[in-house]
């Protein structure tokens, strides 16, 4: 077994459950109630409107058939037309992406970041007041919801304080401002859905940083190296950290999968436009197309950094391939 | 460490740059406030209110019409057409267009624009939001416009056009924004939907898109080109998207937003207090009602036959719903007086029709359980439940998800029912299923609001042939009332077509298909530095080229 | 002093504070029970036609009440649990059991009582306000038990309106008449119609429709833990069975299995959830099930590699080679096996649970269109936000709380069952 082998493996099974998924979603949005035409009845519009407009998209055919052309049109790498925005569904991705990408990349840095920061923080101040408080208040705010904390933050720095805007992405007087200016109105619309989304995760990193430099300090051959006269500094980068990365690297996997697949609920407290949204509105509206390829793309997304994930580990430590692969 | 430094640095930056504000006020902007993004701004297409809202000023109409509150009708101004001429049985208008119409990549608007437009909205291929509205206009079986035989084109500024002779012809036969034909007669019609052109539209209005940020906002600049400019004109209009009710409210007060719309009425009052702010509110436009399913809609679906429905098939219970029903109290308690009470789908901003004798059903428990008593309802276990035989009277009263004002009537309503002896489970749907449970007839009782359109159509909500009337959710049936809407389709003097209308209302009012619930206000809130608005029961957003700010 | 309190005397204690408060009450409600059973034998029709939910849960709320005391003292030397000290996590796991099963004694506002004066719409904490009540006419002249059933009905149960009863923020009495205000019209009263005036504290506020917060956090307990119950029961019979399947089953049958975990893994389950409940419509049925259905993947692989490792294990393989029937391989050897890990599993997959309803009725789609739930009264809370702060402070606090205590619980079970982690 090769290591190409293996990853062909996975990537074979990646595409069927991404083929399954697309499936799935297709037959549950087919046996639905609710009809995207719904839209086009109403008294201003004539009747046979919408009788058109189900014969254009299709929606006049069997099941079977219909399923049989989507399938044909996804290998030709055609989503298909959306309803309401009128344009190649890609696109309409396209549009909502970048926020959600920002969002997701920034969080999970920033999560990182501040978790691994008040880890060693609280380790070199172990059993202190401190120490104590940090690890007490990240379990309440692990557990807090995010839209409990949103709410919590848009009350005091919104409301309150009216320190940052409440909604919205950019200004729009952003095309009138200097480079330092947009970057500006680019971080106070962002900073409180940053906030939101990143401080349940860092106290989750917090805890597992914290066990992590705890144990691998209390290893015999930490004691070892440092009986032969290491440096502190050089033990903790080349030996301690490395060694309490890899259940952080899987954690930090899932994570960011799931943040990338939209982060609905701070989308929707603080009006963003990601692909959360999207996908919530796309599917109140019955926008079929979007909704399959919205649902492709955030299980794309969940496999892709899964696996990107796994080959850091594998980086790490090269004994886990196979576990990881097969 | 270094990099925590580095890190508390820019946390520090970011914080500090959020902190201080630019000032940005230029005086020359309006921001108004729209709850979801539009989806195109390509005329044929803009199905929603705010895209239509939008369209029109970036397109012109052949008609500038305007509503005649004191008429409670339309009149007619001239826009894209300089002078009209109706023949003498008003079966062909002369229009003779102005010239210095442009659009917006120089070409001149001419007569050729106006009957390509009808064209294009007519065609079946391009699935316009206007398709099937020229039954008055010569056309094939398609519902596709016979240009030869309606228009006559004498030059470019010239044209006539000619009507079904025994059609009753109005000006919202011409009421269609005109379309550029250099532009789309190069576009395959099937493909008009997803042309590049509707993100980048070559327009003639008044107003011409600058920017375009999906989700966030969309930027119009004034048409220098078009000949409504003036100086005075608001030189940028921005509609920013702001789904959130509440960080709106907060906006407008803080002047970041200039207009809103749909204001809650107990927001409304806080509202007035504001030193910066005016409220002005569109009446009669809107009402909410609860409907009954007249006809038993299992059956119905089954069988194509109407029979009764088990409880509201009986006219006398209807009326007993509607005399149980404390409306009053739904309109002093929520709608604050924003609103007034609805007795018929005529609205009172139609001066001449409607009929102001009519009271309705005024709020009166004891004749809603003598009614009950009377069509075969009574308590004999005391429960609290009426009975007939073994069915006790309980239903599910559906009210869509997410609206505040239904969620509040349909409780009252539950509770005043209870009071006469009926049992009502009230349970919210999303709007989809909704939807999809009334044009399938699959729901027994429900709260909706018509928005009733201009000009007034009766026949798609109150007819009782089922397989033409979709949106006749309550499946009323009386004959009386068909006769009516068949005779107002044909051409009567004004006298004979008020008193139609008002026999209609006396009508309904007595079958009570549904309970009339209020008329409800769209309530509107702007900045007073905005002058010269326009708010009528055409809408609030309108003719924004006529709106001035205060130096 | 304090850490001598154990957890069965914390029961008790609630027990009783309950009593004392609701002593009345609950007299009432054992008449009416009494009165329940003779009408069963004389005039069954009658009783039939009254029951309803509201009823039987009054009647439980009682039987429980009884039970309570009878039960932690019976099993108070028998039990560990009981025993245990007790820590903030399961005083607050205590009074949720409480609000769960017996709602009606701890409130006497029905949650969705809506007070009809646009005056008592917002009121912050614990603001004051007055009930006035109206004089019936009595025509009840209690000859018959079923007058008298009707009576103590009437009394007991939670209204969720009341025509004779008016709710104002304040009144004066002069030229012998009350006169109060209900929105901008001023109501005049004379003495002889009111039956009683009471002032009242609105201990947590009143939210949009001046219902009583309080009582909706009560009831919103209620459905948050029957939910989550509920899902995870579907969830532990999905996860064991196709679990013991897969482990047991033919290889293509498991393979299947597989690789519908992984579907389901790869798949963000709120889109799915979203999914199915925005096109299918969501009630409380529809809203376990999907919840249910998205949480069995763990369970799943849990199950089926303990199973996979049990069935190496030497003691399996003898009891296999002595004739044991497969349900009796199951019942004696496997599942004491998996019972620890799937135990801590079942704990964190609750609060998940809960977390997931309240996201989801925040979104508008989980069971708060229906019943009161913590999701949508901080949905509500979100419109509100510059004039209520205790529409969202109030039940996020209790949700942070419950997760918080569920969080904890599962983190103990975990410690009990494996002690070497820490």
């Amino acid at each position: 077994m090769t290591k190409e082998y293996l990853i062909l493996k996975r990537l074979l099974s990646s595409l069927l459950i991404l083929f399954l998924v697309i499936t799935l979603v297709f037959v549950l949005i087919r046996i639905s109630p609710g009809d995207p035409t719904q839209k086009y009845i109403s008294p201003k519009l004539s009747s046979q409107l919408a009788e058109e407009v189900r014969k254009s998209y299709g929606l006049d055919e069997p099941i079977t058939i219909q399923y049989l052309n989507f399938i044909k049109n996804i290998f030709t790498g055609d989503f298909g037309i959306s309803y309401e925005y009128r344009i190649p569904v890609l696109k309409v991705i396209l549009e909502f992406l970048p926020v959600t990408l920002m969002l997701a990349f920034l969080s999970i840095t920033m999560q990182l970041l501040l978790g691994y920061f008040t880890a060693l923080f609280s380790v070199r101040r172990k059993n202190s007041l401190i120490d104590r408080l940090i690890r007490k208040s990240s379990v309440i705010l692990y557990v807090t919801p995010g839209f409990v904390l949103g709410l919590i933050l848009v009350f005091i720095f919104a409301v309150q304080f009216e320190i940052f805007p409440s909604s919205g992405f950019k200004s729009f007087y952003y095309d009138e401002l200097t480079f330092i200016g947009r970057i500006k109105d680019i971080a106070a619309h962002l900073i409180l859905p940053l906030l939101t989304l990143s401080i349940p995760g860092a106290a989750l990193f917090y805890n597992y940083f914290r066990d992590g430099i705890e144990d691998v300090m209390n290893k015999d051959f930490v004691l070892y190296l440092k009986a032969n006269g290491f440096s502190d500094k050089i033990i903790f980068r080349k030996h301690i950290l490395p060694n309490s990365l890899k259940p952080i690297l899987s954690v930090a996997g899932i994570e960011l999968g799931f943040l990338l697949s939209g982060t609905l609920v701070t989308e929707v407290i603080f009006s963003l436009p990601g692909m959360g949204r999207l996908m919530m509105s796309s599917i109140l509206s019955r926008d079929f197309p979007l909704v399959i390829a919205c649902a492709f793309i955030s299980a794309l997304f969940i496999i892709i950094s899964n696996f990107v994930f796994d080959l850091i580990k594998v980086k790490i430590d090269r004994r886990i391939w196979k576990e990881i692969l097969s | 460490m270094r990099l925590k430094f580095h890190f508390i640095l820019l946390l520090l930056l970011l914080i500090s740059a959020s902190c201080e504000k630019e000032q940005f006020k230029d005086t020359s902007r309006v921001v108004i406030a729209i709850q979801s993004e539009p989806e195109t701004l390509n005329p044929i297409y803009a199905f929603g209110l705010n895209e239509g809202v939008i369209t029109d000023h970036l397109f012109l109409y052949l008609l500038d019409l305007k509503w005649n509150e004191n008429k409670g009708d339309v009149e007619a101004f001239p826009m894209l057409a300089e002078k009209w001429q109706w023949n003498s049985d008003s079966t062909s208008i002369d229009i003779y267009l102005r010239n210095d119409a442009k659009w917006s990549d120089g070409k001149t608007v001419s007569a050729y624009d106006v009957v390509y437009s009808f064209d294009i909205y007519s065609d079946q291929q391009v699935q316009s939001r206007f398709y099937g509205m020229f039954k008055n206009f010569y056309h094939f079986e398609n519902g596709e416009v016979d240009l030869e035989k309606t228009f006559a084109v004498k030059d470019s500024f010239h044209l006539i056009i000619n009507f079904l002779p025994d059609k009753v012809i109005s000006l919202f036969d011409l009421a269609f924004p005109v379309i550029p034909k250099h532009i789309y007669e190069n576009i395959n019609r099937s493909e008009i939907q997803t042309a590049e052109i509707n993100f980048n539209p070559i327009i003639n209005g008044a107003y011409k898109l600058k920017k375009w940020e999906r989700n966030q906002f969309i930027i119009l600049e004034a048409n220098r080109e078009c000949f409504l400019y003036d100086d005075e004109m608001i030189k940028e209009i921005i509609f920013k998207v702001t789904p959130d009710y509440n960080s709106a409210l907060t906006q407008l007060k803080k002047g970041e937003i200039d207009f809103t719309e749909d204001i809650r009425p107990s927001d409304a009052k806080q509202l007035s207090n504001q030193k910066n702010l005016k409220l002005a509110s569109v009446k009669g436009r809107q009402y909410d009602y609860v409907g009954w399913n007249n006809i038993d809609g299992k059956y119905f679906s089954e069988t194509k036959k109407v029979k009764p429905h088990k409880f509201f098939g009986d006219k006398k219970v209807r009326q007993a719903l509607s005399y149980a029903i404390n409306r009053k109290e739904i309109l002093s308690q929520y709608l604050l007086n924003y609103g007034s009470l609805c007795n018929s789908p005529i609205s009172e901003i139609f001066v001449n029709e409607f009929d102001s004798s009519l009271t309705g059903f005024e709020y009166n428990p004891d004749k809603a359980k003598v009614l009950l008593r009377e069509a075969g309802w009574a308590d004999k276990n005391r429960n609290g439940i009426l009975e007939k035989g073994n069915t006790e009277f309980l239903f599910t009263l559906h009210i869509p998800s997410g609206n505040p004002l239904r969620e509040y009537a349909a409780t009252v309503i539950k509770n005043n029912l209870k009071q006469v002896g009926i049992e009502v489970k009230v349970e919210k749907l999303e709007f989809g299923v909704l939807m999809d449970g009334l044009l399938n007839r699959k729901l027994d009782a429900w709260i909706l609001a018509w928005f009733i359109p201009l000009p007034n159509e009766l026949k798609s909500y109150w007819y009782s042939d089922l397989t033409q009337t979709q949106l006749n959710f309550a499946g009323y049936q009386s004959a009386e009332a068909d006769k009516i809407i068949l005779e107002l389709e044909k051409k009567h003097s004004k006298e004979d077509y008020i008193k139609l209308m008002k026999k209609f209302q006396q009508i309904i009012s007595e079958d009570q298909p549904v309970t009339f619930l209020y008329w409800f206000d769209n309530i509107v809130s702007y900045n007073k530095r905005i002058k010269n608005i326009t708010i009528n029961p055409f809408g609030a957003i309108q003719r924004i080229w006529e709106w001035r700010l205060e130096n | 002093m304090l850490n001598k309190i154990k957890l069965l005397h914390f029961i008790l204690i609630v027990w009783l504070i309950i009593l004392i408060f609701r002593f009345e009450i609950l007299i009432d409600t054992a008449e009416f029970l009494w009165l329940s059973i003779t009408l069963l034998f004389e005039d069954y029709d009658f009783l039939s036609s009254h029951l309803n939910f509201q009823m039987i849960d009054s009647l439980t709320a009682l039987l429980i009440m009884l039970l309570i005391p009878v039960i932690v003292l019976l099993k108070r030397f028998r039990n560990k649990f009981l025993n245990t000290n007790v820590s903030f996590s399961r005083y607050f796991i205590v009074l949720l059991m409480y609000c769960f099963f017996v709602p009606t004694l701890i409130t006497r506002e029905h949650p969705d009582y809506q007070k009809n004066n646009p005056d008592t719409k917002l009121l912050h904490p614990f603001s004051i306000i007055y009930q006035i009540k109206l004089k019936t006419p009595g025509d009840f002249s209690l000859n018959s038990n079923e007058e008298k059933f009707l009576k103590i009905k009437e009394k007991i149960l939670l209204k969720e309106f009341d025509e004779k009863e008016i709710f104002v923020k304040s009144y004066s009495l002069n030229d012998n008449s009350y006169s109060f205000s209900i929105g901008d019209r001023t109501v005049r009263l004379s003495p002889e119609s009111i039956h009683s005036i009471k002032s009242e504290i609105v201990f947590l506020g009143t939210d949009e429709f001046g219902r009583d917060i309080f009582s909706r956090l009560i009831f919103g307990a209620r459905i948050s833990l029957f939910i989550g119950f509920m899902a995870v029961t579907i969830s532990l019979i999905l996860g064991l069975i196709l679990g013991y399947i897969a482990s047991t089953g033919s290889a293509i049958i498991s393979m299947i299995i597989n690789r519908l975990t992984d579907l389901f893994l790869s798949f963000p389950s709120i889109f799915l959830v979203i999914l199915v409940l925005a096109l299918f419509g969501n009630n409380l049925l529809s809203v376990i099930i999907v919840l249910g259905f998205s949480g069995w993947m763990s369970l799943y692989k849990i199950v089926s590699s303990e199973v996979a490792s049990v069935k190496q294990k030497d003691f399996f393989i003898t009891s296999q080679k002595l004739g044991l029937s497969n349900s009796e391989l199951l019942m004696k050897e496997i599942i004491p096996v998996i019972i620890i890990p799937v135990t801590v599993n079942l704990v964190f997959q609750f609060s998940n649970v809960i977390l997931a309803e309240s996201a989801l009725s925040f979104l508008g789609l989980g069971a708060g269109s229906e019943y009161p739930s913590w999701g949508s009264m901080i949905e509500k809370g979100q419109e509100y936000i510059s004039d209520a702060w205790w529409m969202i402070f109030i039940p996020g606090i209790v949700l942070v709380l419950t997760l918080l205590s569920f969080h904890n619980i599962a983190k103990e079970v975990n410690k009990f069952f494996n002690p070497k982690i820490s």
